[in-house]
């Protein structure tokens, strides 16, 4: 089995890999292939749209499906084979799925019992976990007796005190209300951060990808699209999927009307002119343009825009707290979008004329 | 078109809260209006009756079967003075309290097909459970006596089983009545179960397996303590209509497994002793009623708090 991806150099140690894992029902690939390997001690997300195929590979990883084709690693581990009982996962559901005629204290104290009888043990064991999410107090009440973010701190507790070699967790904000849910991101980023444990988040929400992973797979379709560090996902999106998913983009499709040496200018079919680090030769390309890249001022009258530059009138303002976004309508009638930090409006208001522009290296050339 | 500023597709659909409504604030006069017929009924069709029963337990009697005017309790001494009627008493309970606990080994496999097979075993379970309750009963006591019969099928396999050297006696024992009672009353255990068992969420029981327990452990550890309500619900039905039930220990059991509704139509019809029969009539009740109060408590105990009744969140 080949654990190591292509065109990884690097000899990195391999806690959790999947190589070509697959799920089938009847004709439909819900998970089509997936190939990922992730470093000990990090989290990674699998994000993607809803029906893309994230629950499933998850719950792959966890052995509660079994794959159609592939393998999945622990370690040098191969355990496509064994139960789910035997896996050794810790797995966070997005309704905590917590028992509900247990106490607090019974429901963290079962994976314990199911491995060994000595009850002191597990006792301790159990007061640690409680004591790890702060719901010491809570021990003798029943899950319906707490609020959301406290059952999802037990289910937290749970699934860590049995010491899993990975930690699984599916969705596992999406029922809280915005401010706890950041609270939790925190909460977890760090606890999972401080015991080390290799964890694999699934979520169709960018921002907590970006704000919780050290890596994201973004997947469509049950592929992944694209494998890297948030940053690199964020300003150098593989697919124009991913520059889709990943946030507001402004996408130009164009043909290259100028070859240099070390990129080439590209005209797209409204008339602007960008730069592209495309070298190759390719006739058309697509560029990428994030909205905070753009810079825009009142244009003056009779001003021509050149290469890295278009004309445009100022459609719409949003604000989204701290940014504000302008959506500019271009002479040809396309919409760019683009945003500041709020605060800085410089008098831009809706039916100016503004020129916008950006620098070169900012255009992202999708391969 | 070539320039195109997208926006992503992408907003997430955030926790849809679904408001509670406070059904409870407007419930009660509504409420009230749609109980109304079902208790108008009750208390016509019951409530009266058994107030009239548990009168005519209280008057004497003539051995022409002739009403005496007053109240006495001498029914009731007569009834607790002789042997026969606590034999028979301990007997109906007995036979009752069996069959309820041979129901549920049988009940559970059966209820956790039904609910959790595909639809076909799903609907094949229900209709082999329910099919003996269309069944008229004398039909299927008799027929349960063909099978029991000292030359019947029963007999006939145990002996070439070798289990059973002699025809081994099955009709008219307790355990006639027994067996045919669990056949015709499974029905009411199994489906209260099988909806406890639909109920209980599915990721409860991955999180068991994802927390190491194997088939059983889930099964005991979770399905059955979570599928209790169902079964406090099934057994308390099967517990009472077995007490109660007339036609199959008579025929089954004939004299030598009578049950206390035998007793009380040979006090009816055959003895023309009304009083009496009602005063046997209303132990049976209190008995049983008295018994399931005591079972519905053992349970409540066990999951009132975490299925959250009685008490303020
Ligand atoms: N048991 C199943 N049988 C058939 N299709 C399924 C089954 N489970 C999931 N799917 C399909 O697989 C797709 C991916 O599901 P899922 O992994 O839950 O997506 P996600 O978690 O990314 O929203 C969905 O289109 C879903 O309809
Ligand atoms: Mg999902």
């Amino acid at each position: 089995m080949n654990m190591i991806a292509p065109g990884s150099h690097r000899m990195a140690a391999v806690a959790l890999g999947l190589s070509a894992l697959s799920k089938t029902y009847g004709a439909a690939a819900v998970v089509d292939g997936v190939d990922l390997n992730v470093e000990p001690g990090q989290l990674i997300s699998l994000l993607g749209p809803s029906g893309c195929g994230k629950t499933t590979t998850l719950r792959m990883i966890a052995g509660l499906i079994t794959p159609t084709a592939g393998a999945i690693h622990f370690g040098d581990r191969n355990v496509t084979g064994i139960p789910v009982h035997h896996r050794n996962v810790g797995v966070l559901f997005q309704n905590y799925a917590l028992f509900p005629h247990m106490t607090v204290a019974g429901n963290v104290a079962f994976g314990l019992e199911m491995r060994s009888r000595d009850r002191r043990r597990n006792r301790a064991l159990v007061d640690d976990a409680l004591a790890m999410v702060q719901l010491t107090r809570f021990a003798d009440r029943y899950p319906h007796e707490l609020s959301g973010g406290q059952q999802q701190r037990v289910a937290l507790a749970r699934a860590l005190a049995i010491e899993p070699q990975i930690l699984l967790l599916d969705e596992p904000f999406a029922a809280l209300d915005r401010k706890l849910r950041e609270e939790m991101q925190i909460q977890i980023k760090d606890l999972q951060r401080r015991i080390g444990i290799t964890t694999v988040m699934v979520t169709h929400d960018q921002e907590e990808a970006l704000t919780m992973s050290d890596q994201i797979a973004v997947m469509n379709n049950g592929r992944i699209e694209q494998y890297a560090a948030p940053g690199e996902v964020y300003d150098r999106p593989a697919t124009r999927f991913v520059a889709q998913f990943i946030g507001v983009s402004n996408l130009f499709e164009g043909e290259v009307a100028e070859r240099r040496q070390h990129d080439s200018v590209v005209r797209t079919a409204s008339g602007v002119l960008m730069t592209a680090r495309e070298t190759g030769n390719r006739a058309r390309v697509t560029l990428c343009l994030r909205p905070e890249a753009i810079r825009i001022a009142p244009a003056a009258v009779g001003a021509e825009p050149g290469v890295d530059s278009a004309l445009g009138t100022v459609s719409r303002i949003v604000q989204r707290g701290s940014i504000t976004e302008y959506h500019l309508r271009l002479a040809c009638g396309d919409t760019l979008i683009a945003c500041r930090p709020s605060g800085e409006s410089d008098g831009l208001t809706v039916g100016l004329r503004v020129i916008a522009s950006w620098a070169s290296e900012r255009i992202h050339l999708l391969v | 078109m070539s320039s195109v500023a997208q926006q992503s597709a992408v907003a997430p659909a955030r926790a849809q809260r679904a408001e509670t409504a406070p059904h409870g604030r407007y419930a009660l006069p509504k409420g009230a209006l749609l109980v109304a017929p079902a208790a108008i009924f009750l208390l016509a069709c019951f409530v009266v009756p058994i107030a009239q029963m548990v009168g005519y337990s209280l008057t004497a009697h003539m051995d022409q079967g002739i009403a005496v005017p007053g109240l006495t309790t001498e029914n009731y001494a007569r009834l607790f003075r002789s042997n026969l009627y606590w034999v028979v008493l301990t007997r109906t309970l007995r036979i009752a309290a069996i069959t309820s606990v041979i129901c549920i080994p049988i009940a559970y496999p059966l209820a956790y097909v039904m609910a959790r097979g595909s639809a076909f075993w799903s609907r094949l379970v229900m209709f082999t459970v329910i099919s003996p309750l269309l069944v008229l009963v004398v039909v299927r006591a008799y027929g349960w006596k063909l099978i029991l019969a000292k030359q019947g099928f029963l007999s006939w396999l145990l002996q070439n089983l070798g289990i059973a050297q002699a025809p081994p006696t099955l009709l008219y024992t307790e355990w006639a009545v027994i067996i045919a009672s669990a056949h015709v009353f499974l029905p009411f255990l199994v489906l209260p179960v099988a909806s406890a068992i639909g109920k209980i969420d599915l990721g409860v029981e991955d999180a068991a397996r994802t927390l190491g327990a194997d088939w059983r452990a889930v099964f005991w550890r979770v399905t059955v303590p979570l599928s209790l309500p169902g079964l406090a619900v099934g057994v308390t039905l099967v517990f009472s209509l077995t007490a109660a039930s007339y036609v199959t220990p008579q025929i089954l059991g004939g004299n030598f497994a009578a049950m206390l509704g035998t007793l009380v139509q040979q006090q009816v019809l055959s003895v023309n002793d009304w009083p009496f029969g009602a005063a046997l009539a209303t132990v049976l009740l209190i008995v049983t009623l008295v018994v399931n109060l005591v079972m519905l408590r053992l349970f409540e105990r066990r999951f009132a708090r975490w299925a959250g009744r009685g008490e303020a969140r």
